[in-house]
């Protein structure tokens, strides 16, 4: 090997190291990002927003194309189930109305609810390493780091770098992300397990570290146990697919299914804060846990 | 030159990362930047090989890495060895870049896989990942990079024969 090569080659090893490095400082959580990357992402991303709706549009156009009658027939009945809705609402206004007096009468909270933001999703990790993707918020509008991500069907993930106008969201499926669960069904306050990637199978969760003695099963519904300060408790993260026995044979673990599609992902909230009062009548994002609230407050004997 | 190749670059990492995710949801996506970089660095030498890689690779871990460095890293590696293959082989003929890109693809998922296993840290399934990424992402750059290597060569090829040594000067 020449001079130059040996000398290319302890550049290279030098750089290298210094990449590990960086890959292991920068892999810690990180309050904020460098000025390089945030400068690179405010150019980037109103970029990466553009090419996502061209893809978006491309993708609607080849769905509407392939299935027309389908759309047309779920259009049709769309129209009819609106139609019934409507007859329904004032009702349930009325309704809701009467459990808001009740509520306040028996001095229960009223329904908690989120301050959410809504965001895009303009792009995805296409490597398939890294569960992560990126919406078009960052801290100019209020975005901080570990907002709980939600989708219309369920918990999504958690904010993982803020820039100025986008932000990463690392998603549930990640392996670095764990998740204190508990079934919806039974509610046992002892079956609490973890919820984390399942790395035998990327795309699906498990909940490990369930009792020997949990009341689980295929087709129960995990929701977030509101342990660890940044879940709040009560949001959906999936759907139980088979149940089974640790390695030692001590504990139970669960696959789940997400509740979320992550592979369709358009259109996402940003968690806020929570715990906000409703007035009836007012349409907020609602979850599962007034009924949590309801029956935590019955096991303190209903004092709120 | 350059600044026309890596634009070329950033567009192609929207195209992989906003673009092609609503239409191939769950497919896996192939990566222009690492085809690129073997055959643009096998036609260039391995300083510049591995300069471009890491180069594309910062972008890279800017835009979709939870931290700086795991692309930087393994395309900087990718560009020096390519690069050093092409010192070695004719350049002329397609085989040897397209067989190197097809293989680099392996070398570039084992090393994220390995980085990837070290710095995280969960057991992800080997066999998961070389059935349903390693295997489909190589053949998926085994085809583009038949495409993309003759538009790279006669690039060289112009730019050489317009005077300049190569096509990043």
């Amino acid at each position: 090997m020449s001079a130059n090569g040996r000398k290319t080659l302890i550049i290279l090893a030098i750089v290298a190291i210094v990449l590990l490095v960086s890959i292991s400082i920068t892999e810690d959580d990180r309050y904020k990002i460098t000025p390089l990357e945030d400068a690179v992402l405010v150019v980037f991303s109103p970029l990466q927003d553009i090419f996502m709706r061209m893809g978006k549009t491309v993708s609607t156009f080849f769905y509407t194309v392939t299935n027309y009658e389908e759309i047309l027939e779920e259009n049709n009945r769309l129209k009819e189930e609106l139609a019934e809705r409507q007859k329904h609402s004032s009702q349930l206004l009325e309704l809701q109305k009467e459990n808001y007096r009740l509520r306040q009468l028996l001095g229960f909270k009223s329904k908690t609810s989120f301050d959410l933001l809504p965001a895009e999703v303009i792009a995805r990790d296409p490597s398939n390493w890294f569960e992560v993707i990126t919406v078009n918020k960052g801290y100019n509008d209020g975005v901080e780091k570990d907002m709980p991500v939600v989708t219309s069907s369920g918990l999504l993930g958690k904010v993982s770098t803020v820039s100025r106008n986008s932000s990463q969201v690392m998603l549930l499926t990640d392996p670095r992300i764990a998740v204190s669960a508990l079934v919806q069904r039974s509610r046992e306050p002892g079956v609490v397990g973890i919820v984390e990637g399942y790395p035998e199978e990327p795309g699906y969760l498990q909940m490990r570290n369930i009792p020997p003695e949990g009341n689980i099963l295929p087709g129960d519904t995990i929701i977030s146990s509101g342990l660890g300060g940044v879940y709040p408790k009560g949001l959906v993260i999936g759907y139980v697919i088979e149940v089974g026995e640790d390695e030692y044979g001590l504990l139970q673990y669960a696959k789940l299914k997400t509740a979320a599609n992550f592979n369709r992902l358009e259109e996402v909230f940003l968690i806020r804060s929570v715990e906000k009062e409703i007035p009836p009548g007012e349409d907020l994002a609602s979850t599962g846990e007034d009924e949590e609230e309801k029956d935590d407050q019955l096991e303190d004997g209903g004092e709120s | 030159m350059i600044i026309i190749l890596l634009v070329l670059f950033v567009f192609s990492l929207f195209i992989e990362g906003s673009f092609l995710f609503p239409l191939l949801p769950s497919a896996v996506i192939p990566d222009f930047l690492l085809i690129s970089t073997v055959c643009i660095a096998f036609l260039w030498d391995e300083k510049k090989g591995a300069l471009l890689g890491f180069a594309v690779g910062l972008i890279q871990d800017i835009l979709f890495s939870p931290a700086i460095g795991y692309f930087a890293l393994t395309k900087m590696l990718i560009g020096y060895l390519a690069g050093l293959m092409g010192k070695a082989i004719y350049r002329e003929q397609i085989i040897a870049p397209v067989f190197l890109t097809f293989m680099f693809t392996f070398f570039h998922e084992g090393a994220l896989y390995f980085l990837v296993e070290r710095f995280i840290g969960v057991g992800f399934s080997l066999r998961w990942i070389v059935r349903l990424l390693f295997i489909p992402k190589a053949f998926i750059h085994l085809v583009f990079a038949l495409l993309l290597y003759p538009l790279f060569y006669r690039a060289e090829q112009k730019k050489i024969a317009s005077g300049s040594h190569h096509i990043s000067s």
